[in-house]
């Protein structure tokens, strides 16, 4: 766990996991008016993809996985 | 622009990662090497942070808004105003700055030349930092006030003691962390924008055709209508002027960027950081240049969105950026954007921070206060420096409340002191007959050639302070600028090599290390080929090359 602590993977994964689940969230309870983007949902998204990989690659590198 | 309880929760988050990573890194610092200059930084991290400490405030609005102004041209600034620099730091001088064991850029000039040159350049950028610090301080709280209503003085606090708090405790390790981050966060944040702002107009198709043709080529202009075009400037001018003094005088001596190279855990790593660097580097405007593309093309469109304007009828570019997040992004998101902004700023301010730390520390008080004190004392002075460092920042921050042109005064000051050093370091590292007296003489003479050339030329009404009538108008600000580059780099360079030619030069056994054709050749060996620095940088000028054919 020291070393998932220093590990900037881990704080980059957990920073855009966190953010991306609200937005995420935001996204879902909004209406949207037709024919527009839903930004927050698909930047949520976008983020917990990218927050996945920073996570697994810091699992990895820490020997978690 | 109005602001939810989720943005201010995303803000909130933010800060709380910012300030957690600098405790946590806290426990590390154990000595001046641990908090200054830890030589231990993986590949990935030192290349982010280096193009990171770049990716300030001024450069993420800075650009949105000299693309709102100039078009395409404003790529120069990457692709002939960066990349070649970066590939040429990381092949050709690394070598010197991290083989020679130097811990900051002004400690490599005292190994290779002499004091006064070191104590010249520690002492300009000491005080070039601090006060780039206070700028980044005094745009964000004048951002924040106008954006969202916030008091200067409160924006001041909150930023600037967020920023103490979390370089105080973990150097600059956690400097460069907090910039990675933020390389994240402004590509990711602003991706978006560009995504959706692209849809309004109809794709780059559309952009194409709501633009005049100048604004989306980066070369022709220059070439057609050398002074007609938006910046004012010539293709010579461009590629001299930015291309080779400007570019290569930033990228290759100033500490603040070197650092992040000077960081890495081997010379081989060294050498890479700026050239992977260069890769992101490269696409870079897609992120920063086009969402004034986009405004520009909205704007001319005649619908909702409108550049906004200054109290005089001009348009205000700078807050190019700003308006178009406010406008497209909605709640949530918006708190994303506005962190963004909030982290180049404060990520600005750190890497100047940290950068002024080891300056201070090892090129001014070491050097010349006081030499043999214990590693603890230096820690502690590290430490206080960095306080120190911060406090003068928030004054110069008030200072320009009261003096709004002094922030002008500053940076044309600052100008006329980076000109000139790049020929200094071009003649150290690849000339051995230069000597001490000839760089500190060329530097000084180089200087002042700067500042003569500004005060006898005219430009938008700037300049010409020591002759009426000026010797000549420049058609724009860039123009005379990229003039005083040329003019202080070639005086510098000329001095500096008459001045060593009648000085006694360094005795080669003291430049092993230091100097091209005295160093011996360190053969990298093992590794596929695509890690070798060569092989990259090569791979980074092709594909430039090709951007500035595409663009053209």
């Amino acid at each position: 766990m020291k070393n998932l602590l220093e590990d900037l993977r881990f704080f980059i994964g957990a920073f855009f996991l966190i953010i991306g689940v609200l937005l995420v969230f935001q996204g879902a309870v909004t209406e949207i008016t037709p024919g527009e983007y839903n930004l927050n949902l698909w930047t949520g998204i976008m983020f917990c993809v990218f927050a996945t990989g920073a996570l697994l690659m810091s699992a990895r590198a820490n020997k978690l996985i | 622009m109005k602001l939810g309880p989720l943005d201010y929760s995303i803000l909130a988050i933010y800060f709380l990662f910012v300030l957690t990573i600098g405790f946590l890194l806290k426990r590390k610092v154990k000595d001046t090497a641990s908090f200054l200059h830890n030589r231990n930084l993986p590949l990935w991290i030192t290349s982010i942070a280096f193009i990171s400490a770049n990716l300030g405030a001024q450069e993420v609005l800075g650009m949105a808004a000299s693309g709102a102004k100039y078009g395409i041209m404003t790529s120069h600034f990457y692709w002939i105003g960066a990349i070649p620099a970066m590939v040429f730091l990381g092949l050709f001088m690394m070598p010197f700055y991290y083989g020679s064991l130097a811990r900051s850029v002004p400690e490599y000039l005292s190994l290779r030349f002499d004091e006064k040159t070191r104590a010249l350049n520690a002492i300009s950028f000491a005080v070039m930092t601090v006060f780039s610090s206070g700028i980044s301080l005094y745009g964000l709280a004048i951002l924040l006030q106008v954006l969202l209503g916030w008091s200067f003085s409160l924006s001041i606090v909150l930023a600037a003691g967020i920023v103490m708090i979390y370089t105080f405790s973990g150097g600059l390790t956690s400097a460069i962390y907090n910039e990675v981050l933020q390389f994240f966060l402004i590509v990711f944040g602003i991706a978006p924008l560009v995504f959706v702002g692209l849809h309004k107009v109809g794709g780059y198709e559309g952009l194409v055709a709501s633009l005049p043709p100048v604004m989306m080529h980066s070369w022709t202009p220059l070439v057609d209508s050398a002074g007609a075009n938006p910046m004012g400037v010539s293709a010579a001018q461009m590629i001299l002027g930015l291309g080779f003094v400007l570019s290569f005088g930033y990228w290759c001596t100033d500490f603040l960027v070197v650092q992040r190279a000077m960081v890495a855990g081997n010379m081989r790593d060294a050498q890479r950081t700026p050239i992977i660097a260069a890769f992101p580097k490269m696409l870079l405007p897609l992120i920063v240049i086009a969402p004034g593309l986009i405004a520009l093309a909205l704007h001319n469109s005649g619908g909702t969105y409108h550049l906004p304007l200054k109290p005089d009828g001009r348009m205000d570019f700078d807050m190019t950026l700003p308006t178009l997040l406010a406008h497209f992004y909605p709640t949530g998101l918006l708190g994303v954007g506005l962190t963004c902004l909030m982290a180049s700023f404060m990520s600005g301010m750190a890497g100047n921070v940290t950068a002024f730390n080891s300056v201070w520390t090892y090129d001014i008080y070491q050097a010349y206060i006081r030499p043999k004190a214990s590693d603890k004392h230096y820690l502690l002075v590290a430490r206080l420096a960095n306080v120190g460092g911060i406090a003068v920042s928030i004054a110069t921050a008030y200072l320009a409340t009261q003096f709004n042109n002094i922030m002008d005064l500053l940076q044309l000051v600052f100008g006329f002191v980076n000109a000139p050093l790049f020929a200094t370091f071009l003649l150290g590292m690849f000339w051995k007959r230069a000597t001490g007296h000839g760089a500190f003489i060329g530097l000084l003479s180089g200087t002042l050639a700067a500042a003569f050339v500004h005060g006898t030329t005219v430009a938008e009404g700037k300049g010409g302070w020591l002759m009426s009538p000026p010797l000549m108008e420049y058609p724009s600000n860039m123009a005379q600028a990229l003039s005083i580059a040329i003019v202080a780099w070639t005086v510098c360079f000329a001095v500096t090599v008459l001045v060593s030619l009648v000085t006694k030069a360094k005795p080669e056994s003291k430049l092993k290390g230091l100097v091209y054709s005295l160093t011996e050749k360190q053969k990298l060996k093992g590794g596929a080929w695509y890690s070798n620095p060569m092989a990259l940088g090569l791979i980074v000028l092709a594909v430039t090359v090709a951007l500035n054919l595409v663009f053209a």
